[in-house]
């Protein structure tokens, strides 16, 4: 736990140092991710490294959203399988600070997605973006409770993994 | 019958409730999970916090520009900026965003926010400068109280709803707990219903088969005296003589009261019943001594018997005795002491010989002969008996096909004047003459006639052949004709005589009818008014066979006798002297004191002739003066010569 609240912090810091003038010309990192089970391997992506990925849709109603919304983004079972994690609980850290916890059951028993377009656009701060946890809240009654909802964090800028 | 309707009703209602508590449940559950969900639905309170929370952090971004003004400050509160902008914006969509929609104020508050907020959007656009940031600074004040109040009308509806909701909750739990609590005391209701349905089906069943016992126990039994009926008996019989057929002797009395009929007319039914009663209790006593025995009623007064395992049909002869001497002991009933005597037919199954079914029969013709050779007997069925019924069944039958005109006729015995030995009168006898020639004599075929009621039809022909014949005789003798009782009952005899003596052209006077004695115990006041009639008309009427029955003396008082027949029984005695003598003494001088004449019957001797003559009796008939003989005999002998030479 206390490693994991170390690794968020040192995830916000770089987010808030700017970046080197070097690394300018290159693509943003939007998502930093913290493996623990890993011994704390880190892995920063740019949204070409998500789409890489492979991308999947959820077309669902939201508490957020009048009327139903198209999301598309890298599922998250991919992108875990894609680290080669073996933890059990994913930490998300958003701009905000806000934080909330996933368990990786979740992952495979829900297509759970790491939306970074809503409508075929890609999401803007401004717009909950860049990242934004997606479950399929139509599609599973006991979605469409707060305990997922609140596991819906909008720009998420960090994952941290034990 | 009504009670299981009852129940039955109640079951199938309380099924249908616990059916409809069962549908009605998952419902209730769901729509509590409804209620639930929506206060879960995403917590408006929490959108409102976070928001206050975005708002400062662009506050304190704001400040820090203010002071630093450099790019990075610039950048740090653009994101954060960036921030509350996608904040606001989740504020007019979404649940959050119905909630602004509900109430004029808040969107008021939102749209002061909005636009405060787009304006320092634009201003960070720009290039850093201090007063722009000082003009952040104000829009930041001028959009502070409509975020706090938002987000404080957030919160405040959100616990509104947490209370509603909680009382929604409570109605529904107490709603769900009804139900449950329905459903369990329906249950119990139902299962306290069936277990007491089962007792009641088992009381029934109990009851049914304590019925069907009873009823299978009418079905075999007596209903007056709890005695074997006879299809038991001859089950049992069946039985007995079916087990081996060969060792055992097995009897079949069959016991017929005697004298049960004046009990019964004297003392009432009701007395007659216990009678019936008392004699079952010694018959059944007298079988439960003999394993294998049993008793029943065969109906009336009449009883059946079974004595198994016999050594001999003497001894079978022997246990009837002793059944008699036991039904002849007195029996208490009411006040009275009632005693009853009766008469047995004994048929003894000898080994591998008939069948039970013939028994019953055998014993019954055992019975009758018993009966008619006097009561209070027991009498052992023989072979010949059978022979004796088979007889009178062929003789019942030529009866019937007899031709009574021509077969039957009349032959005549000469009545005398026993000091002028003048033939005064005869006695149409009735003679059938067969066509195959052969005479069948009046002992066999008159008792039989009777039975068959055939004696009418032969008594019309009898009494019109007789008067034909008397009216044809050169002398006025009288003719005398016996009336059956038959005849008496079941014709109207008045009409009968006097038609023939019409048709016949014989004068009344000459006409005697004799009838017996035995006809008067069945209805005296019928047979006083026919007698009057006769007598009426000029007929004379005689009293047969006198002394023989019940010769009461109320008769010859009652009745206006023309004339006494004594008996022959006493005519062939009268000579021994002593009893006999005595007898025909006191008849003919009860005669004489009555007005009535005597006739003698029988005569065989001079010396009876003299004796009777000796005693009063002026008339006689018998062998002495002649035997019956035909029309044209008797007319050749007796008719045309008034004065008979005596024979011998």
């Amino acid at each position: 736990m206390k490693l994991a609240f170390v690794a968020t912090a040192i995830a916000i810091a770089a987010l808030i140092q700017p970046p080197p003038a070097a690394a300018q010309q290159k693509a943003p990192v939007i998502l930093s991710v913290v493996d623990d089970s890993k011994g704390g391997q880190r892995t920063d992506l740019t949204l070409d490294d998500l789409q890489r990925l492979g991308s999947a849709v959820i077309r669902t109603t939201t508490p957020w959203h009048d009327g139903e919304q198209l999301f598309e983004g890298v599922p998250l079972a991919r992108l875990l399988a894609h680290l080669g994690t073996r933890g059990n609980r994913l930490t998300l850290t958003a701009l905000n600070s806000y934080m909330t916890e996933i368990p990786v059951a979740d992952v495979t028993q829900y297509p759970v997605l790491l939306a970074y377009k809503r409508n075929g656009q890609t999401m803007p701060v401004t717009d909950k973006g860049p990242l934004f946890v997606i479950y399929p809240y139509d599609a599973d009654k006991n979605l469409k409770t707060e305990t997922y909802f609140s596991r819906s964090a909008w720009q998420v800028r960090s994952i941290a993994i034990d | 019958m009504r009670f299981f309707d009852h129940i039955r009703l109640l079951l199938i209602a309380i099924v249908a409730v616990l059916g409809l508590v069962c549908a009605v449940l998952p419902w209730v559950v769901n729509s509590m999970d409804d209620i639930v969900g929506r206060t879960t639905r995403h917590d408006v309170a929490w959108n409102g916090a976070n928001g206050r929370d975005d708002f400062h952090d662009v506050m304190r971004k704001l400040l820090v520009h203010r002071l630093e003004a450099s790019a990075e400050s610039q950048a740090n509160a653009r994101l954060s900026h960036d921030i509350l902008t996608s904040r606001l914006r989740t504020w007019r969509q979404g649940s959050f965003g119905a909630f602004v929609a509900a109430d004029q104020k808040r969107q008021r508050w939102l749209d002061t926010a909005e636009r405060a907020v787009g304006d320092i959007g634009d201003l960070l656009d720009q290039a850093p400068a201090p007063e722009r940031t000082d003009r952040m600074l104000e829009l930041i004040d001028v959009a502070e109280p409509a975020v706090q109040m938002l987000s404080r009308a957030a919160y405040v509806k959100s616990t509104r709803d947490l209370a509603e909701t909680a009382q929604k909750i409570q109605f529904m739990q107490r709603v769900q707990e009804g139900l449950i609590a329905l459903l369990i005391a329906g249950s119990l209701i139902l299962v306290c219903l069936l277990l007491r349905q089962n007792s009641a089906l088992r009381a029934s069943v109990a009851s049914e088969s304590r019925t069907s016992a009873r009823n299978a126990f009418m079905a075999a039994h007596d209903v007056l005296t709890g005695l074997a009926n006879r299809s038991t008996f001859s089950a049992h019989l069946g039985q007995l003589c079916a087990g081996d057929g060969s060792a055992r002797r097995h009897a079949v009395f069959v016991i017929d009261l005697d004298g049960f009929k004046p009990v019964n007319d004297l003392l009432g039914h009701g007395t007659g019943d216990m009678l019936l009663i008392a004699v079952a209790k010694r018959l059944a006593a007298f079988a439960g001594a003999n394993e294998g025995s049993l008793a029943a009623r065969l109906g009336g007064d009449e009883f059946l018997l079974a004595i198994a395992d016999l050594p001999s049909a003497d001894v079978a002869l022997e246990r009837a005795q002793s059944l008699l001497e036991q039904i002849r002991a007195a029996s208490a009933i009411d006040e009275h002491m009632v005693t009853v005597d009766a008469s047995i037919g004994i048929a003894v199954l000898e080994p591998g010989l008939t069948g039970p079914e013939n028994l019953i029969d055998h014993a019954d013709i055992a019975l009758g002969i018993a009966k008619a050779v006097g009561k209070g007997q027991a009498i052992l069925f023989e072979q010949s008996m059978l022979d004796g019924i088979a007889a009178r069944i062929k003789m019942e039958g030529d009866l019937a096909r007899a031709d009574i005109c021509e077969e039957f006729e009349p032959h005549f015995q000469p009545i005398v004047d026993l000091v002028s030995k003048e033939v005064v009168g005869c006695e149409a006898l009735a003679r059938w003459h067969r066509q195959d020639g052969s005479n069948v004599p009046p002992a066999q075929f008159i008792p039989i006639a009777e039975t068959s009621g055939r004696i009418i039809d032969i008594g019309a022909v009898i009494l019109f052949k007789a008067c034909r014949a008397a009216a044809a005789f050169t002398t006025p003798i009288t003719v005398s004709v016996n009336l059956s009782a038959v005849q008496f009952f079941r014709v109207d005899i008045l009409k009968l005589v006097s038609q023939t003596l019409a048709a016949t052209g014989l004068a009344p006077d000459r006409l005697k009818l004799e009838i017996t004695e035995s006809m008067m115990i069945t209805d005296t006041r019928l047979v006083r008014q026919s007698v009057e009639a006769l007598k009426a008309i000029g007929v004379t009427v005689s009293l047969d066979d006198f002394g023989t029955g019940y010769s009461s003396l109320s008769y010859l008082r009652n009745l206006g006798f023309d004339e006494l027949k004594i008996d022959r029984s006493f005519v062939s005695e009268i000579t021994k002297g002593g009893r006999p003598m005595a007898i025909a003494q006191t008849i003919v001088q009860l005669a004489r004191n009555l007005d009535m004449t005597t006739v003698a019957e029988g005569i065989e001797t001079e010396e009876q002739a003299q004796m009777l003559l000796a005693m009063g009796c002026r008339r006689g008939q018998g062998w002495l003066f002649g035997r019956p003989v035909g029309e044209r005999e008797f007319t050749r002998l007796y008719s045309p010569a008034p004065r008979l030479a005596l024979a011998g």
